[in-house]
């Protein structure tokens, strides 16, 4: 159950993004005023900002935290052009403004012609690497020498994708190469597959494209991939007018034959959103709960079940006060988990009982602490 | 009215086009019914008829010998005289032109009263003689064009440039114009030398202004400032301060007001940017619709009295009709609505406050429209105009806490001290407790696995107060790993009989384990030394020595070690030992650390990495283990003496290993990497060879990633140091050193860090800067300036100033 508190953001035009720090104790907001804000989860558990100011000279897009090793860093990037990335002075705040913080302009990126549709750091892994992509069709990756040094950001790659781009995402896991994906929000249907996959390639020490999602050709808003934890495949989501959740898995070498070297499959399709336009997405932590916000004022809250369908487990309605309804009571994987044993099923539609207690259905938890302790005697284990 | 339902039938029949000219045009200018233009350059100044396909060549009026006269800056259509253009050129003319004249050049007037370039030439709206220029001399001027003079001078003593100058369409004798300085002024041009307003408009040039064609007060100048200002001017002689403002992306040349639209504006960049933006001035900072065709600045824009028509003339050469079905409309394009999920699984929510509240009556609206964000066209709703505003929500997840059981688990897991069967049974009722039956679960089948004790094989009946609550865990946990602490935990037999023995149990064990300890304290390193080493300055005269020296000649002993003792026994002695530590402790210096210098070497992964089949690792470690075992707890001894015990056991759970893998794997899969680790470790060898190094290194690195986030850093030492795995035992072994500086005489102490070697020889250094003893315990040290002291003392002096208690003049801060 959701417990929704309203915070007064005092932007004078619309949010288009928010972002959660590593930690999860700090939020950057930013807004077509120009402006982004940085508030801080105080003591009392309330949201504090601590911090506001005038980065761009147009609508602000995104807003993205860099891992807390390179520093308090985020980075913004604009209708004006341009990227920013922001650091985090201590110290030297004033006096009377004790508690207002003071972020200090570091590398300006002004590569592009056109409005900078988004900007993602990489995975830290990779060193202080920085993707933005524009509305034009570049993606620029950009690299720090040295860490320590936030002014100077070197473009390392150009890539045209041909289509206007609205989004990325880096592919988190660190044991694969490198991989973005991205967006564009192209609305031509004759174009093609709006995401494009790009790895880089260790040998050729350059970034190529891999593969181009056919299936989706409306018009793309956002994508995320998942938090990698381990598994042997990459999620990714695609926000559209629906949002498809898209399963990448990387072959392994001796299987490598052509070029396909990922085999790319659509895992589920979500429909919920009526007429409206899906225009963010966000992952948990572990990449098992994926929240899609749309243009209505919703954000739908999405799970699989042990099946591995997806299904909506939550509406949170974007109202000011009053309670969120919990629209589907979250009960569809929860009474399989007594039932089935994961290794029981195949890989993919295992076990995924475990995480429903774990996360979801708290009436899930319930029940089964009322189940009776013998049901270990169902182990398919005995069988063997 | 009727002749608006024509221009709108007409317009929309026309689309969007150009035409291609010899140079750069500075200006255009449409004839009194907007079917002609006439657009001029330095290098170009022709007139055309505007038709439904097309621009089509009416006349080029660059003919006959070229001079300076030609090189237009600005270019006026008379307002209802078709056949009078006025120009104002770079070298200062201002020229009237006659079209009526029969053949060759249509040049009329020349007028050379400007000593510079005339930036502005504009006709009053009503009176056909009265023109009006703006020139970079700093004057304006006014030609009547009966007597084909220059009537009067405005401003002349004045040294900034005149960008702009225009009569109000509405206020007969007034006249406004924008200066170089960002000056606005107001003028009666009958009064010559008085001005009615003089004030500063904008930070640098204001370069162009434009009347309202319908509000009579309203006036809109703009400039370098990149910022556009809507002004309602009352006549009066007061400062005005903006109605609207509207923050463009650059700097912005020239402005006009969209006809019909009552709150719309056209504006285009003089630099960088190469659109046409028309704005609503309501929303200050986003654009209503953006126009793309030019490749250069634009520098002309006229509307065809239409409100979905105008024209474009810009540095490229090109004239541009546009349409403005045609329009980008960035607010389209633009998110409305932003989440992001946190850790802890709350949910930040900003969506636009309008769409939220209409969201629900206009379902069926939203149907017919793919894009419920965008104006309407009809004025109607133009009229009725929205705030774009976002609210904020967090929607904070009160239930079901992911991160809420992860971090339990991290901390109340046991992954090594004790021998399998209790590990996996004090895990699975930590999972119980956490109400994750299918993970506990799991723990106990694994006992039922790899256990030889058919003791423990039989399930012991649970009782829910089976664990003690964790107090300890929560008085521990700033100083040390809260497993250490859980040491004090019921073995599984104390399951049966929760309430009686446990501490006397684990004391029992301790004792017996004294020789082994001491043993094994010399052969390796302990592994409660970090903590040690904190304690042990605490102790000792504020020493804060962390320099660990590399351990040389222990990896040998270690490797030994490994051979001969198996697992459980290894690590079963270092928790003990720490144990012992756990008071006080009985020497200043510890063991040193067992450090390492491990690169990730081949001839290390083949150790490690056995050739053979995966069963003779078991075979040949388990029976050690086992005796190991034996030893450690009498209760299990008979039950594993002899190898034909074993065997069947042994078979059983090679039998299950591939399941086993296939589960964690499965645990894996589905995000839960805390549990594939947690049993990984605790299985230790029963599995390693089994899973491939990648993926091993792909678990751990995910879950220490996990566990940074939630701050977990004592739990994530302890995965890394039980990893056995060398690209992930090299995590904890960067920057380990500490260097620290004498604050008398800023020279690095490399031995002792309350000893200055360097100027005053074997000095006492570094005392409390507030009471000036040494500081036993712990050091509260400024990076910056290199004081400090006890702890407490620091955080009471820093509660109250600012600055450093020495007097240094550094501004310290407590964080």
């Amino acid at each position: 159950m959701f417990k929704a508190k309203s915070i007064s953001a005092e932007h004078k035009d619309l949010i288009h993004d928010v972002a959660f720090d590593f930690y999860g104790q700090r939020m950057a907001t930013c807004s077509s005023d120009q402006s982004v804000k940085v508030w801080d989860l105080g003591e009392d558990g309330e949201w504090h900002c601590t911090a506001s100011w005038k980065t761009h000279s147009g609508s602000v897009w995104r807003v993205t935290w860099a891992h807390p090793e390179f520093g308090q860093v985020l980075a913004s990037c604009s209708f004006d052009r341009t990227a920013v990335v922001w650091e985090e002075m201590v110290g030297d705040s004033k006096p009377n403004e004790r508690g207002k913080h003071h972020w200090a302009q570091r590398a300006m990126l002004v590569d592009s012609r056109t409005s900078v549709s988004d900007v993602k750091f990489a995975p830290h892994h990779l060193g202080l690497q920085l993707a933005t992509c524009s509305a034009d069709g570049i993606v620029r990756i950009y690299e720090a020498p040295e860490v320590t040094n936030l002014a100077t950001m070197n473009l390392q790659t150009e890539l045209q994708t041909k289509l206007s781009c609205s989004c990325l995402s880096w592919n988190p896991s660190r044991v694969h190469p490198p991989m973005i994906a991205i967006g564009s929000d192209s609305s031509d249907p004759s174009g093609g597959g709006k995401v494009q996959i790009y790895e880089y390639k260790e040998n050729e020490r350059k970034w190529q494209k891999i593969d181009t999602l056919n299936v989706i050709t409306e018009a793309v808003h956002d994508l995320a991939f998942s938090p990698n934890l381990g598994r042997s495949y990459h999620m990714l989501a695609v926000a559209t007018k629906d949002v498809r959740i898209m399963t990448l898995k990387p072959m392994r070498r001796d299987q490598f034959v052509g070029s396909t070297r990922i085999e790319i499959r659509q895992a589920a399709q979500l429909v919920d959103f009526k007429q409206s336009q899906v225009w963010r997405v966000s992952w948990n932590v572990t990449g098992t709960i994926l929240a899609a916000s749309s243009d209505d004022g919703f954000v739908r809250l999405f799970k699989a079940n042990y099946l591995d369908n997806w299904k909506c487990i939550q509406e949170l309605k974007g109202s000011d006060g009053g309670p969120s309804p919990a629209l589907v009571p979250s009960m569809t994987g929860g009474m399989h988990s007594r039932q089935d044993y994961p290794t029981h099923r195949g890989r993919n539609t295992s076990s995924s009982a475990n995480q429903q207690q774990q996360q979801n259905g708290a009436s899930a938890t319930r029940e089964q602490s009322n189940a009776p302790q013998g049901g270990r005697s169902r182990y398919p284990f005995m069988t063997l | 009215m009727s002749r608006g339902t024509q221009e709108r039938v007409r317009s929309n029949a026309s689309k969007t086009m150009g035409i291609k000219l010899d140079g750069g045009i500075n200006a255009i200018s449409l004839n009194k019914d907007a079917t002609q233009v006439v657009a001029a350059g330095r290098q170009v100044f022709k007139i055309f008829h505007i038709e439904e396909m097309g621009f089509r060549e009416r006349i080029d009026l660059r003919v006959g010998r070229m001079n300076l006269n030609y090189s237009c800056n600005d270019v006026a259509w008379h307002p209802s005289k078709d056949e009078l253009i006025a120009t104002g050129a770079t070298n200062g003319a201002v020229i009237t032109w006659d079209l009526n004249k029969p053949q060759g050049n249509k040049m009329d007037q020349v007028f050379s009263d400007h000593k510079r370039t005339v930036h502005k030439v504009s006709f009053h709206p009503k009176e056909w003689y009265m023109l009006f220029s703006g020139s970079n001399d700093g004057s304006m001027k006014f030609f009547d064009l009966r007597s084909n003079k220059c009537e009067t001078t405005y401003g002349n003593g004045q040294s900034e440039c005149i960008r702009d100058v225009q009569c109000s369409p509405h206020q007969y004798f007034i006249l406004a114009a924008t200066l170089d300085n960002g000056h606005i002024q107001f003028w009666d041009y009958r009064v010559p030398d008085k001005v009615l307003l003089d004030f500063p408009g904008h930070n640098g040039p204001a370069f162009n202004l434009d009347w309202h064609p319908e509000e009579s007060k309203w006036i809109a100048t703009c400039g370098r400032d990149k910022i556009i200002k809507i002004w309602r001017w009352e006549g009066h002689g007061n400062v005005l301060e903006p109605e609207y403002t509207i923050y463009a992306i650059a700097s912005v040349n020239h402005i006009k007001w969209r006809p019909e639209k009552k709150y719309h504006i056209a504006s285009c960049s003089g630099v960088v940017d190469h659109t046409i933006c028309v704005w609503d001035v309501r929303r200050s900072y986003m654009p209503f619709a953006v126009f793309e065709e030019h490749k250069d600045i634009v520098t002309g824009i006229a509307w065809r009295q239409d409100p979905h028509v105008f024209l474009s003339g810009s540095k490229d050469s090109m004239l541009f009709q546009h349409k403005f079905k045609d329009a980008k409309r960035p607010a389209e394009s633009a998110n409305p609505v932003g989440v992001s999920m946190s850790i802890y699984d709350d949910v930040c929510h900003a969506f636009n406050k309008s769409s939220a509240r209409t969201s629900m009556q206009s379902q069926q609206n939203y149907a017919s429209t793919n894009f419920p964000m965008r104006f309407r066209r009809t004025p109607e709703v133009s009229e009725q105009y929205e705030r774009y505003e976002s609210s904020l929500l967090v929607h904070e997840q009160k239930e079901v806490k992911f991160s809420e059981s992860f971090i339990k688990s991290a901390k109340r897991y046991i992954l090594t001290g004790k021998p399998f069967p209790e590990l996996c049974e004090h895990n699975a009722q930590v999972a119980m407790d956490l109400g994750r039956h299918q993970i506990a679960q799991t723990w106990r089948m694994l006992r039922l696995f790899y256990c030889t004790d058919t003791a423990s094989a039989t399930p012991p009946v649970y009782t829910n107060k089976g664990i003690p609550p964790t107090e300890a865990n929560d008085s521990d946990k700033d100083i040390s790993a809260p497993q250490f602490a859980l040491n004090h935990l019921p073995s599984h037999h104390d399951f049966l009989n929760p309430t009686a023995s446990s501490a006397i149990d684990s004391t029992g064990v301790t004792d017996d384990n004294e020789s082994i300890v001491s043993d094994s304290e010399h052969d390796h390193p302990s592994y409660g030394a970090p903590m040690r080493g904190k304690r042990r300055h605490r102790s000792h005269d504020g020493a804060v020595d962390f320099y660990f020296p590399l351990g040389e000649g222990e990896e040998e002993e270690e490797e030994e070690e490994e051979e001969e003792g198996g697992v459980f026994g290894r690590y079963g002695d270092e928790m003990q030992e720490w144990n012992d530590y756990a008071g006080l402790p009985t020497e200043a210096f510890g063991q040193r650390h067992e450090i390492q210098d491990r690169p990730p070497s081949p001839d290390r992964l083949q150790d490690r990495i056995r050739p053979e089949s995966p069963v003779v690792p078991l075979l040949d470690l388990e029976p050690t283990a086992m005796t190991m075992n034996s030893q450690l707890f009498p209760s299990a001894r008979s039950l594993n003496q002899t190898p034909s015990k074993q065997l069947p056991e042994l078979q059983l759970s090679i039998k299950f290993t591939p399941i086993v893998v296939n589960m964690l794997s499965d645990y894996a899969e589905q995000g839960d990497v805390q549990m594939a680790v947690s049993a990984f470790i605790v299985l230790d060898s029963k599995i390693r060879n089994e899973i491939s190094s990648e993926i091993q290194e792909q678990w751990f690195m995910s879950y220490i990633d996990l566990l940074s986030r939630f701050k977990l850093w004592c739990v994530s030492n302890q995965v890394i140091k039980l990893s056995k795995h060398p690209a992930i035992e090299i995590l904890n072994q960067q920057s380990t050193t500490i260097y620290t500086k004498c604050n008398r005489c800023n020279q690095t102490l490399e031995k002792l860090s309350w000893v200055c070697c360097q100027k005053n020889r074997q000095s006492f250094t570094n005392p409390c800067s507030i009471c000036h003893l040494p500081v036993k315990g712990l050091y509260a040290w400024c990076q910056g300036c290199s004081h400090g002291g006890h702890l407490e003392h620091i955080r009471e002096w820093l509660k109250t100033n600012q600055y450093c208690p020495t007097g240094c003049g550094h501004q310290c801060e407590y964080t």
